[in-house]
Order: structure tokens, then sequence, then C-alpha cells
């Protein structure tokens, strides 16, 4: 399984805690065109707070390092990388790229 | 949940007053997690010790990945973990300020934000934080300590209102003198006249009366008491 299958699957799991905190017809889909943040975005910033943290121990749980996806490069990057599912696993990749050089996952 | 469902971390518990949580916690059957720089020689089938520091930011989410791993759940949260500097404002060395504000300051902050990330799960917790009566005396002599120990009492208002909705509850004690390391240095005379003799029970705190307030705070019924710091002696 690559890195990024699995970073996809991580991020459906946070995505099911957020739905258990929603009403039934609000539940997020599990796709990765699913909008997450911004003017078409399905989360308030509390609900990207939380998809966020279950993110982020996901990802530490998984590779073992600790990451933080909530820092001042996410904030200033021009195109939100937290506007859409692939867009957060695409950066997730990339932030735990800079701390796992090299290695696959679950290494 | 029976008491020996519980999980519990306990920062600084070497020694003083954290070590008297950690123990306490420990015999009542609580899993109760420790840690300070150098190891414990505390021993006890319910507590597991790390030998870190607070302010750093991959051992505490290691020790937090452990907790997670091996409960799922965290109960309760006490930064205890804490060092003072007694010195002028105009002889303190900007590394000594920035040393009292890692562990004071950041070490609560990093705890707290690890601690509510498992917490939120069972929608229900518990932080408490350490302050010192130094705060409302405006203790000369301990500007940097006071400042770290403000900036506690401010970051429990804040994050009380963030992590209620997570079911959470963030407060402060503030105790008074306890005979501990923290206070054997400053000379009795000092601390009398500095310290003691400006409180309405001029004497010190006992390990047991700050244990109370942290049961208070952790109690079922403490649910909706939150953002509050909680001052010894009468000050
Ligand atoms: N005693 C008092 O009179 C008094 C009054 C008001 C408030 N307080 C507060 O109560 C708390 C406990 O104080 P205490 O009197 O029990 O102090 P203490 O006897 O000096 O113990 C401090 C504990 O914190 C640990 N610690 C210190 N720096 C640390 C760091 N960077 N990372 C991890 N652990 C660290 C120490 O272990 P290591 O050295 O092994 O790291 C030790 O276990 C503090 O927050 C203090 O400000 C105390």
């Amino acid at each position: 399984m690559t890195r990024e299958t699995v970073i996809l699957r991580l991020i459906y799991e946070a995505i099911d805690v957020v739905n258990e905190g929603l009403p039934p017809g609000a539940t997020l889909e599990k796709a990765p065109e699913l909008a997450l943040f911004g003017a078409e975005g399905r989360l308030d910033s509390l609900g990207l707070v939380e998809l966020l943290a279950e993110t982020e121990l996901r990802l530490q749980d998984e590779f073992s390092v600790s990451v933080s996806l909530v820092d001042d490069k996410a904030l200033s990057q021009r195109n939100s990388p937290f506007r859409s599912v692939a867009s957060l696993a695409n950066y997730a990749a990339e932030v735990l790229g800079s701390e796992l050089p090299g290695r696959g996952a679950g290494e | 949940m029976s008491e020996h469902d519980r999980v519990i971390v306990i920062t600084g518990s070497r020694k003083g007053i954290g070590r008297h949580l950690a123990e306490t916690f420990a015999r009542r059957g609580w899993h109760t997690y420790g840690c300070s720089r150098q190891p414990s020689d505390l021993d006890d089938e319910h507590y597991t010790h790390a030998c870190l520091d607070v302010a750093d930011e991959p051992a505490v989410t290691q020790l937090f990945r452990t907790v997670r791993a091996r409960h799922g759940r965290l109960d309760a949260l006490v930064n205890n973990a804490g060092i003072a500097s007694m010195n002028l404002a105009m002889t303190t060395p900007v590394a000594t300020l920035e040393r009292v504000l890692r562990t004071n300051v950041v070490g609560t902050f990093l705890f707290s934000r690890e601690a509510v990330k498992l917490m939120r799960r069972q929608r229900h917790g518990r932080i408490v934080n350490f302050s010192t009566i130094a705060v409302p005396l405006k203790l000369e002599g301990e500007s940097a300590y006071v400042a770290s120990k403000a900036a506690v009492e401010a970051m429990t208002s804040v994050l009380a209102k963030e992590y209620a909705a997570y079911g959470v509850t963030v407060n402060t004690i503030g105790p008074p003198p306890i005979d501990t390391d923290l206070v054997r240095g400053i000379p009795p005379q000092n601390l009398a006249e500095r310290v003691l003799d400006r409180l309405a029970f001029p004497r010190f705190g006992e390990l047991a009366e700050i244990t109370h307030a942290v049961d208070f705070f952790l109690s079922e019924r403490a649910g909706m008491m939150t953002g509050q710091t909680l001052y010894y002696g009468g000050v």
C-alpha cells in the first residue's frame, strides 16, 4: 500500500469520527473531491479543527512521528490545503515527507 | 466507571506535589502516567513514568501515543511540572526567563493540546493547571515565575472556552507555599515576611490540601466549573 493510499484511509477514518457528531443529513462523504473548507466547504472552522486533530492523531499513530497539519505554512498558502479531501491528503503527504524522507508507509 | 478504568496524566511527578498526586492516584487504582526530566523511583503497578521535558514536543506526543494505544482514553491531566526563579528582574538573564516560560507555559500548552485530542473522543475530561499565590501577591523578585504563571491563568480561561465544546473543563490551582524543593532554598525569614505574613492563614499548605482541590475539579459534579483559578490562603 502506498503512503498516499494510507493517508487517504486515515482521513476517511477521521471523517467517520467527525460524522458521529453531525446530524444524519449533514454527514460527509468519503471522497477525494469532497469540499471541506472555504466557499463550497462542508465544514465550519470547529468541524475543520476536529477533522485535522483526528487526522493528525492517526498520522502520528501510523507513522510514529509528531506531525502538525496546521502551521503558518499551511495557513499562508494561497490555495488552502484544507479545501478538499484530496488537497488535505496531498498536504499531509508533503508534511510527512519532510518528517520521514524516503520511508514508506508503516516502516 | 470504576476507578480502575480511569486514566490520568500528571506532569512533574518525580518529587514534590506531583509525586504526591501520582502516588495518590496510582494507589486509588487509576492508570497513572507521570513524567519528569529525571527518572522516578515510584514503584506501583498502576504507575508508568516517562523521562521527558514537558516542552519537548516529539517526546510529549510519544507519551500520548502510548496512552492512546494502551487505553484509548484519558480522563484527567494535571499540569503540575513547574520551575521558579528567585531573582530581581534587573539581574535575571533572558535564558532564565526562557527556561521558566518553556516549562511552565509551553509545557502546559502542549500537554493540554494533546490531552484534549484524546478527551474529546469521550466528550469528557478534566484539566488542572498550576499557578501560585505569587501571582495575586505580585511578588517582587519573581517576575519570570509570576509572568509565566499569569500566562497559565490566562491560557486556562481561553482553553476553558475552547474545550467546553468537548465536555472538557480547564481550571487552575494557586497554592500557597508548600514544603517542597521549590521553596526549600528560600531563607525562612524571607518567606515569612514576603509571603506567609500576607496570607489570611499565615502558614504552609499541606499536600493533602492540594489533592483536595484537584479532586474537586476532577469530580463529576464540577462539570460546569471551568476557567477558574482557585487560590489558597485568602490572598
Ligand atoms: N511548592 C510550593 O510552594 C508551590 C507554591 C505554589 C505553586 N507551586 C507549583 O506547584 C507545582 C509543583 O511544584 P513543587 O513544589 O512540587 O516543585 P518541585 O518539588 O521542585 O517539583 C517539580 C517537579 O517538576 C518536574 N519538572 C521540572 N521541570 C520540568 C520539565 N521541564 N519537564 C518535566 N518535568 C519537570 C521535576 O522533576 P525533574 O527535575 O526530574 O524534571 C519535579 O518532579 C509547580 O507548578 C509550582 O509552580 C508550588
